[in-house]
Formats: structure tokens, C-alpha cells, sequence
């Protein structure tokens, strides 16, 4: 499989999406049969050992999946050094890492913050400017498919 | 793109959220999120993805943090 190269490195991360859009790639479900099986076997491993669960607070929660978006940006971040230097890359992993940010990032986190947190500071007129910054003007997948048509029209 | 947001988040709109609502409306949030993540992902919805992504890392040879640490 052949990927044209972006133009630039934002052409690079909207591309991404693209890619997850675009390509039937096995594995790119964040849940069942399709994963990797590195990571099935991991996961496995992770179930027989049992994970403790306990209560976090929403901030907490919240935090935590800055974490994980932070992993899947250094994901990126590996693959536009590969571009730079003219590196292999295998593009399930970047169409994985895609799906990750749409699936668990922009159809689930955001939308917390969208639904519950924001609007609690607007109600308390708290931080209102901060709140409203960064709220998002319209939903992230919708800019996604934008660039989609506008990369296909190219 | 995503990463102003996040840091301005996580230093000061998130340490500032407990202070603008009540204790039981914050542990009824907390719940919310938790239900919300195990109807979109399964039982520890947010451990799984993790996985997902650690396997990514090793697939692309930056999972071992020893990479990243000065010798």
C-alpha cells in the first residue's frame, strides 16, 4: 500500500482520520475480534491477573484520558518524525491511533465536557471565558469529514 | 490543537470543578461517567483502550519508556 505524503504536518494529523475513514483495516474496532493480537493477549493477561476498579472523581476520570489522548499524540508525533525522515511506517497503526482519538476522544470525552462540565461553569459563571474557549464551535468529526471531501477533491 | 486545551483543563478548569458544584451532585457525576464509559466501551471501557494504545507503542517501538529516559 502506497500513502501519498501531506503536504504538511496539520494536512498529516487531519489526514489521519482519513486514513481511519478510508481504509477497511482489520483491527481498527475499538473492541472484539479486529484488535491486534498483541494487544488481545495483553488484554487477556490483564483479565486472568483481575483489575482492581475503584471510584475517581470526574476530574480524575477526566485527567486520565488527557493521559491516554497525550499517548496517542506521541503516536503521531513518532509518525510525522518517520515522515520527516522519510521512514517506514505501517499505516494500520496510524489508522488505529485515528480511530482511538474519534471513537474514545471525540465521541466520548469531549462530549463530556461538552454536556456536564462546561455548561456547570456557565450556570456558575465561573471561568466562564476559559469554559467557552474551549468548547468546540462545531462537532470534531464534522471537521474531520470536511477535510475528508477536501482532500478527496485535491 | 488538542494539547492547549487540555493542559488549561487540567490546571484550571478541572481543579476548579469541585468547587462549583456539591458533593453529591460531583460523586453523581463521577458515577455518570463511569456508566457511560461501560455502555460505550464494556467493564473497564478505559483499561482496554489503554491496552489498545500500549500495543500501538509497541508496535511502533516507543512503548518502552527506557527510550525516553536519560542515560
Amino acid at each position: 500500500m502506497s500513502l501519498r505524503w501531506p503536504k504538511d504536518r496539520r494536512d498529516f494529523l487531519v489526514g489521519s482520520g482519513v486514513i481511519c475513514a478510508g481504509l477497511a483495516i482489520p483491527g481498527v474496532a475499538l473492541a472484539g475480534p479486529g484488535l491486534p493480537a498483541e494487544v488481545l493477549e495483553e488484554q487477556k493477561g490483564k483479565k486472568e491477573k483481575g483489575r482492581e476498579t475503584e471510584e475517581i472523581s470526574p476530574a480524575e476520570d477526566l485527567m486520565r484520558e488527557h493521559g491516554l489522548l497525550n499517548r496517542i499524540l506521541l503516536i503521531y508525533e513518532e509518525h510525522l518524525r518517520r515522515l520527516d525522515s522519510k521512514e517506514d511506517f505501517n499505516p494500520s497503526v496510524l489508522a488505529n491511533a485515528g480511530d482511538i482519538i474519534r471513537r474514545f476522544v471525540e465521541d466520548y470525552h469531549e462530549k463530556l465536557e461538552e454536556n456536564y462540565l462546561f455548561p456547570r461553569f456557565r450556570k456558575a459563571n465561573k471561568l466562564v471565558d476559559l469554559a467557552k474557549s474551549n468548547s468546540l464551535p462545531s462537532p470534531p468529526r464534522s471537521r474531520t469529514r470536511a477535510s475528508v471531501a477536501n482532500s478527496r477533491m485535491r | 490543537m488538542y494539547r492547549p486545551h487540555e493542559a488549561r483543563e487540567d490546571t484550571v478548569l478541572f481543579p476548579a470543578f469541585r468547587s462549583i458544584v456539591s458533593k453529591n451532585e460531583y460523586d453523581s457525576l463521577g458515577d455518570e461517567f463511569e456508566k457511560k464509559e461501560d455502555e460505550l466501551f464494556g467493564e473497564e471501557g478505559f483499561f482496554k483502550v489503554v491496552d489498545q494504545v500500549a500495543g500501538l507503542e509497541k508496535k511502533l517501538g516507543i512503548y518502552e519508556l527506557s527510550k525516553f529516559t536519560p542515560k
